[in-house]
């Protein structure tokens, strides 16, 4: 996530966050001034009371968020989609978010323990190689199996169960199941004990958008939450919400990486910060939300057998 | 009309249905006798029907195509009904072949098939692999309707694997797109009061189980193309089993799984603390296969991946017939007791 290369792209970088700040803020005091006055629809998001919004706040953290958005907004200008909801973003992007995503690999494990039983390439690749390689498989892969559910059930929350249950269906790989699950579960329960009572933003009768579903599965519950969060149905409030799982995902697979002796630490921070990365989550989010849950499925089918044998590592130390 | 099956099939007028599609009906007459209701088919989908011998256990029609490949606008639409107690088996006679697409506008080349198993009727699907040429494009989308999955009477057996194309002309995976859908239904009734004649008063319900794969040869990854993504790998299978008969073959292939060597820092054949490795394991590790096993949602998928075609036949074959340690077949395996014998010839 580079910021800006050149100076006339930082210039006009500048220009367009100092627009956006300046729309944020009168959006904040319209915001506050209609606080007594029930919102009618999800549209009218409402910012968070604190001023996380503020200007001076430090500016590396809008970076990843805001960055890629910066070209669309100031084309919008004047109509100005809801401000990102950095707080949300902040909370679900905390390494510290109790899901337990730090006991699974996504078969990263499992992808090095055989690396004995895949082909020879000369040069012979270096630990850092064969990661940068696995992400780029695993995020090609993740982009068409779940991500056309995050973005299904962000987009009809109504029917998240029955999503959840298709995606059941359709995670064929038992050890992928067993961590989409328990991830999913967990974050429906911290959202339950320790979001909803101050992010919800639904109204509890509201019949379009059910309140109390509980979905099994990572990628349903996690576009499901982010809508109950008060995101409205648009394409870009979805770019941010596939944005941050994909991220959050490079970040699982790195610190697991770091556990796995690839890297240092410094190593995997440098490889989160690099354009590459960037890039690449970039486009797994603009393929995966462009493909429908009908058409999803498996596109690097060796994830799924590396995945699948991870039952049969001598020695784990992750789950999945 | 050329189909030399011995039954009394009643088809409608050949003329009268599309071109690609083809039904395929069994039924089985008092006491027990196995028979083609019906078996109709329409250019460029060929079905033939051998007919069976007297104490033949199941049905075998193959599933062929003119020329024994598709070309791209090619459109293969196959039906199949299989009533209670029918055993029915599809084959091919090859690997279908997918031709390239003439030009990018033009339509994909697409077969689909839908299949209903009713109550104790058993459904074995073992085609030869398809074999994508280079820009080929080419969906297949295959639904099973399983009647009875409460006593899980309606049984299956299905394969579904894919080559890298043809290796002696250089091609590997450098196929334009592959997509392939395998998706097991369950099956409502509508008209409760007449539970489950053979009537259509039942509809698709629940989708049970999904596999999909989907290949793009033009799809980057980083700047790896599909064959290198594909690991070296040249071929790709999917097996999927359920069903009562085949109780045994799926312990079977649990505990085969689950005696796979481990993979770890030792060296995995002379490793002190783990069990003694026996042949059949040793020779599927030398012959570059790889694979696993997962149950779900009342199903057992079996994934097999490898860097030779014969290397995973042999697999496969070993797997669906419960071999034993030594690699010799066992007498009376599920598939063979269910369907007789001759069930493998695509394994060969």
């Amino acid at each position: 996530m580079e910021q800006n290369t050149t100076p006339k792209n930082a210039e006009e970088s500048l220009e367009a966050l100092k627009s956006q700040i300046a729309s944020l803020q009168s959006q904040l005091a319209a915001a506050k001034a209609q606080l007594q006055i029930p919102i009618p629809s999800l549209s009218s998001y409402t910012p968070p009371k604190s001023n996380i919004f503020n200007a001076d706040l430090h500016p590396f953290i809008r970076t990843p968020l805001t960055c890629i958005y910066n070209i669309k907004l100031t084309q919008k200008k004047g109509n100005l989609a809801p401000s990102p909801p950095l707080h949300l973003w902040l909370l679900l992007a905390d390494s510290a978010l109790p899901i337990g995503s730090f006991a699974f690999s996504s078969g990263l494990e499992s992808y090095i323990s055989h690396r004995s039983l895949r082909p020879a390439i000369s040069p012979k690749p270096t630990p850092k190689t064969e990661l940068t390689r696995f992400l780029r498989l695993s995020l090609l892969s993740i982009s068409t199996t779940t991500v056309p559910f995050i973005t299904a059930a962000f987009k009809s929350p109504s029917s998240v169960l029955t999503l959840d249950d298709t995606f059941d269906a359709t995670t064929t790989c038992e050890v992928a199941r067993r961590a989409s699950i328990s991830q999913g579960r967990a974050l429906c329960s911290v959202w339950d004990k320790s979001f909803a009572s101050s992010l919800l933003k639904i109204e509890p009768n509201n019949t379009e958008i059910p309140t109390h579903c509980k979905p099994d599965h990572f990628g349903p519950s996690w576009g499901y939450i982010t809508r109950l969060s008060g995101l409205p149905d648009t394409s870009e409030a979805l770019e941010q919400v596939v944005f941050v799982f994909l991220f959050n995902h490079v970040k699982a697979l790195l610190s697991a990486a770091v556990r796995l002796s690839l890297i240092g630490p410094y190593v995997a921070q440098q490889i989160l910060a690099s354009e590459e990365v960037g890039r690449l989550v970039r486009e797994a989010v603009e393929r995966g939300r462009g493909i429908g849950v009908e058409e999803a499925g498996q596109s690097v089918p060796t994830v799924d057998l590396w995945q699948g044998r991870h039952e049969r590592l001598y020695t784990r130390i992750f789950n999945s | 009309m050329e189909s030399n099956t011995t039954t009394a099939s009643t088809p409608p007028s050949q003329s009268s249905i599309p071109a690609g599609d083809g039904l395929i009906h069994v039924r089985v007459l008092p006491p027990s006798k196995l028979t083609l209701h019906r078996l109709n088919y329409k250019y460029p989908l060929k079905l033939i029907s051998p007919a069976p011998s007297q104490w033949a256990k199941s049905l075998t029609v193959f599933v062929l195509s003119y020329g024994g490949g598709l070309v791209s606008g090619d459109e293969v639409n196959l039906r199949v009904v299989v009533e209670r107690g029918g055993r029915l088996c599809l084959q091919t006679q090859g690997s279908t072949k997918i031709f390239k697409q003439k030009t990018p506008s033009s339509p994909p080349t697409i077969q689909r098939m839908t299949v209903r198993i009713q109550p104790g009727a058993s459904f074995l699907l073992l085609p030869d692999p398809v074999q994508p040429f280079a820009e080929s494009n080419y969906v297949q989308h295959q639904i099973f309707e399983l009647e009875d999955t409460v006593n899980d009477t309606s049984s299956i057996v299905v394969l579904d694997w894919v080559t890298e194309g043809r290796a002696a002309r250089d091609e590997h995976w450098s196929l334009k797109r592959f997509e392939s859908r395998n998706e097991f239904f369950g099956v409502k009734n509508i008209d409760a009061v007449d539970g489950g004649s053979a009537g259509g008063e039942s509809v698709r319900g629940r989708l049970l189980l999904r596999d999909a794969m989907i290949l793009d040869g033009e799809m980057l990854c980083g700047d790896e193309t599909l064959r290198e993504r594909q690991d070296s790998q040249t071929i790709f299978a999917t097996a999927v089993i359920r069903g009562k008969p085949f109780t045994r073959l799926i312990g079977y292939i649990k505990t085969r799984y689950a005696n796979e060597p481990r993979i770890g820092q030792k060296r995995w054949d002379t490793d002190d603390d783990s069990r003694r490795h026996n042949r059949i394991e040793v020779e599927a590790r030398d012959n570059g296969v790889l694979w696993a096993a997962s149950s779900v949602r009342g199903f057992l998928l079996v994934k097999v991946s490898g860097v030779e075609m014969e290397g995973v036949k042999r697999f496969v074959k070993g797997l669906l017939s419960e071999v034993d340690e030594d690699g010799v077949q066992r007498e009376g395996g599920c598939i063979a007791e269910e369907f007789g014998t001759g069930m493998f010839r695509c394994l060969e």
